[in-house]
């Protein structure tokens, strides 16, 4: 189910934002407020997003803000307990009352008034420590009061089901070896016996479960067992089939991590389409018949929250710090005005005057009295797009994921950026389809701090597809719009194989290709960085032209080459 | 009337330490959590003269240690800041300290390490500082566009106190205390300063201070309503984008009801 902002008109947002505020002011972190579709429902949140009644007064959608609000603050909504609540309506009811009754105990002093005396007659001394006391108390017999509708719901199943996986049922040990040594050694199309169509009916139960909602995660086992390709690689030849080859075998990488992440009990992130509603569109490239699809990407920005972060041991490496920053402070663009100098354009009276004084007692230093134009200024935005696509689970030479690397580098350029006093933006992205791309903001233009992007790195969600050129238009956008800068750089941060659901092959390479042109239209400098990554060179040099991309095996081999490949990507768009 | 200062943790004794022992002291901190209040409150206590330096980025060595003026035809050398505090024996505290230019850490160093001795080029001085001198900085981490990041060796010859917004309880006290406001009016200014420090807004490059909210008491203990108050000192100078200060105004309408 899927709710969207009813009234769109501008107030309204201007009210949820106001409430954003509210419950981000509790929570700690972002929290958008959406409007529920259905006006019988109550408020609820899905740990990402609180949904609130459209229909009843500031007051009580405040109230309903405030409580969903306490719950995240509590923690309550991540409880595996919850699990026991699914259909017991009447236990989750009591169950709410008395959570929220430990919240206002645990966080007296730092709730609002409003919400302290409005949740006054509720407040019986449960004493409940956690939320399991508060789960048993609720399955008790105790009376308890019923509370009005402001307090809004929890919802169980959304919470433990959707967001995480789409996987409804656990899957056992000898299915999953089983499932392993499928996807290690696909078939060829023509050797589909019975034994492997039963197998993949029973494949197809299991995942068409009634929680398994036609995932990609399905759809790209579908893919697999069938070899279906998209129609674009049909009758080509040659190079085409290699690339073909080597997209299956991307598929193969998909499925193998996704297995091992459920070996490892990971929860997977498989793009639930449970959306906060700002969305973007954007166009994409069709080769075939010239034209742009309009509209064809949906394109969503969204604070990244994964409760599970799949690389726990992500380490940033902080002492490479100091040759990116070196490396980059090199790179000075526009004329700035430069006191002290010893020959210039102009006269520093103050330093005129110190310097005659001087003389006459007797010192002479160097005449450093004048002023000059220099170059020296920077002023330039730059946006950092990280493809946190499945495939960069993959391991590198050096036994780390290409992952790691990306977080690595792009927390490398980011940091040194920012210090050196560009502005700077970061979106992590990944897809599911065109409809579904996610832009996982890291950090925006306007944020100064640098101390929430270690946080954010560590709830990035690393799972789904590269939709590389709908990513560079978002990118392009973001600069377009957020930017005054002269200069305007775009960096991709991605293992080079673009591909997603109707993405692959010469269609994605062409669409990519346009993004790239776009953005250099609009003044844009692009680069192409990539990590560990086993693409050929060729591929990339087809995509990104002959010097705006770098491949290398380890980070440390950046910084020298670095600035003097940002200084062409510039001069080429000038 | 002595100064008023609630310490946080052990900052107190480890300047008074470090004043013994003849250590330089680097106080790390957001604005207006009380780096300098904290400085003014142990200078009076260990009896010992303050001089404060607001550094900015054109102040330069000679700014700190002085430098010959001119007075009718002839020349006069006058003693800057620092070298008067060297000279007298005094607490010298530079506010800021990342944002002087690079060569005020030449006339630093020697004067933070056993040395203890402030070269004054000019003259061709050599002055060793008394034991009554000790040399405190300032500088807040989050705030300075880090092209200015203190190097590396000048931090390592500090010893630092880490300063933040004091707990819930504390901050009531010291509004309490510094302004005479009602308590429980200041519980609920400190409740609301803490939900802006807990906001994830970009717009909003720093959070309310306890100088902010202190500054709002005082409008408050001084007769105007609570609203205006924190609109006046809290709000309005947290930010100049119009939607984030309504979006405040309408957090302050929240926790202030």
């Amino acid at each position: 189910m899927r709710e969207i902002n009813t009234l769109n008109n501008n107030n309204d947002n201007k009210h949820l934002i106001a409430l954003g505020f509210l419950a981000s002011s509790i929570v700690g972190r972002e929290i958008p407020i959406r409007y529920l579709l259905s006006s019988t429902q109550l408020a609820y949140s899905d740990c990402r997003t609180i949904f609130i009644r459209p229909n009843t007064n500031t007051e009580y959608q405040r109230l309903e803000v405030l409580s969903q609000a306490l719950l995240l603050k509590l923690g309550t909504l991540q409880e595996p307990c919850l699990n026991k609540l699914i259909g017991k309506s009447n236990v989750n009811n009591r169950f709410l009352i008395i959570e929220l009754a430990r919240g206002y105990q645990l966080f007296f002093d730092q709730l609002p008034r409003i919400l302290l005396s409005a949740l006054q007659p509720f407040v019986l001394d449960f004493d409940s420590q956690s939320a399991e006391d508060s789960l048993r108390i609720a399955q008790s017999y105790r009376r308890i009061p019923r509370g009005p509708e402001w307090l809004g719901s929890i919802r169980p199943f959304k919470l433990l089901f959707t967001p995480k996986t789409s996987l409804g049922q656990p899957i056992d040990n000898d299915e999953l070896s089983e499932l392993e040594k499928k996807v290690k050694a696909p078939k060829n199309d023509d050797d589909k016996d019975e034994e492997e169509k039963s197998y993949k009916d029973k494949l197809w139960e299991y995942l068409s479960s009634p929680l398994g909602n036609d995932g990609m995660f399905s759809k790209a086992l579908r893919d697999l067992l069938d070899m279906s390709s998209s129609p674009d690689d049909t009758g080509q030849e040659g190079s085409a089939n290699t690339t073909t080859e080597q997209v299956k075998s991307k598929k193969v990488q998909y499925l193998q991590d996704m297995l091992s992440a459920i070996r490892s009990k990971t929860n997977i992130d498989t793009g639930s389409n449970d959306s906060e509603g700002a969305f973007d569109a954007f166009p994409e490239w069709n080769y075939k018949e010239n034209t742009y699809r309009y509209n064809w990407v949906t394109a969503e920005e969204v604070e990244p929250y994964t409760p599970d972060f799949l690389l726990d041991d992500l380490q940033l490496e902080r002492h490479r710090f100091y040759s990116f920053y070196k490396a980059l402070s090199k790179l000075n663009f526009s004329i700035e005005k430069c006191r002290g100098e010893s020959f210039g354009n102009d006269i520093d009276l103050d330093r005129l005057v110190q310097f005659k004084i001087d003389a006459k007692v007797g010192q002479c230093d160097e005449a450093l009295i004048y002023t000059a134009m220099r170059r020296s200024g920077r002023d330039i935005g730059i946006q950092i797009l990280m493809d946190v696509s499945s495939s960069t689970l993959e391991v590198a030479e050096d036994d780390k994921t290409i992952a790691y690397h990306h977080i690595n580098l792009a927390w490398l350029l980011c940091q040194s950026f920012t210090l050196l006093g560009d502005r700077v933006a970061l979106h992590g992205f990944h897809s599911w389809g065109r409809q579904l791309l996610k832009m996982q903001r890291i950090k925006a233009f306007g944020e100064s701090s640098l101390a929430k992007i270690d946080q954010r790195f560590r709830q990035l969600s690393i799972a789904g597809y590269t939709r590389v050129g709908a990513a560079i238009r978002f990118g392009v956008k973001q600069l377009d719009e957020n930017t005054s800068e002269a200069k305007k750089l775009l960096f991709v941060v991605s293992d080079g194989y673009p591909y997603d659901d109707q993405y692959e092959d010469k269609y994605a390479l062409q669409d990519t290709k346009k993004a790239l042109e776009e953005a250099r239209l609009k003044g844009i400098a692009c680069l192409c960085l990539a990590v560990g990554s086993d693409v050929d060179h060729a591929r990339l040099r087809e995509v990104y032209g002959s010097t705006n991309f770098l491949l290398v095996d380890r980070i440390e081999k950046i910084p020298a080459k670095l600035p003097k490949m940002i200084v062409n990507a510039l001069r080429q768009i000038n | 009337m002595s100064r008023f200062y609630l310490p946080l943790g052990d900052e107190i004794e480890i300047f008074s330490s470090a004043f013994e022992q003849k250590l330089p002291l680097l106080l790390k901190g957001p604005t207006g959590c009380g780096k300098t209040r904290f400085v003014e409150y142990m200078a009076e206590q260990l009896g010992v003269p303050l001089i404060s330096v607001a550094c900015h980025e054109d102040l330069s060595a000679a700014d700190l240690v002085g430098r010959y003026l001119l007075k009718g035809g002839d020349t006069v050398w006058v003693d800057g800041p620092l070298t008067k505090a060297v000279r007298q024996g005094a607490i010298c505290y530079l506010d800021e300290v990342v944002e002087a230019r690079a060569d005020t850490t030449v006339v630093i160093h020697p004067l933070s390490d056993h040395r203890r001795e402030l070269y004054i080029e000019r003259l061709g001085e050599s002055i060793m500082a008394p034991p009554n001198f000790m040399l405190v900085l300032s500088y807040n981490p989050g705030y300075q566009s880090v092209l200015k990041d203190l190097k590396p060796s000048t931090r390592q010859r500090m010893v630092s106190v880490e300063l933040g917004y004091p707990e819930a309880e504390l901050e009531r006290q010291i509004l309490v205390k510094e302004t005479g406001i009602n308590q429980d009016v200041a519980q609920e200014l400190v409740k609301f300063a803490n939900a802006i420090r807990k906001l994830d807004v970009a717009t909003i490059a720093e959070v309310a201070s306890t100088r902010t909210l202190v500054s709002a008491s005082r409008l408050i203990v001084g007769g105007l309503n609570i609203k205006s108050a924190v609109w006046a000192a809290i709000i309005t100078p947290l930010s100049d984008d119009i939607e984030t200060t309504r979006n405040l105004g309408e957090l302050a309408d929240t926790y202030l009801d």
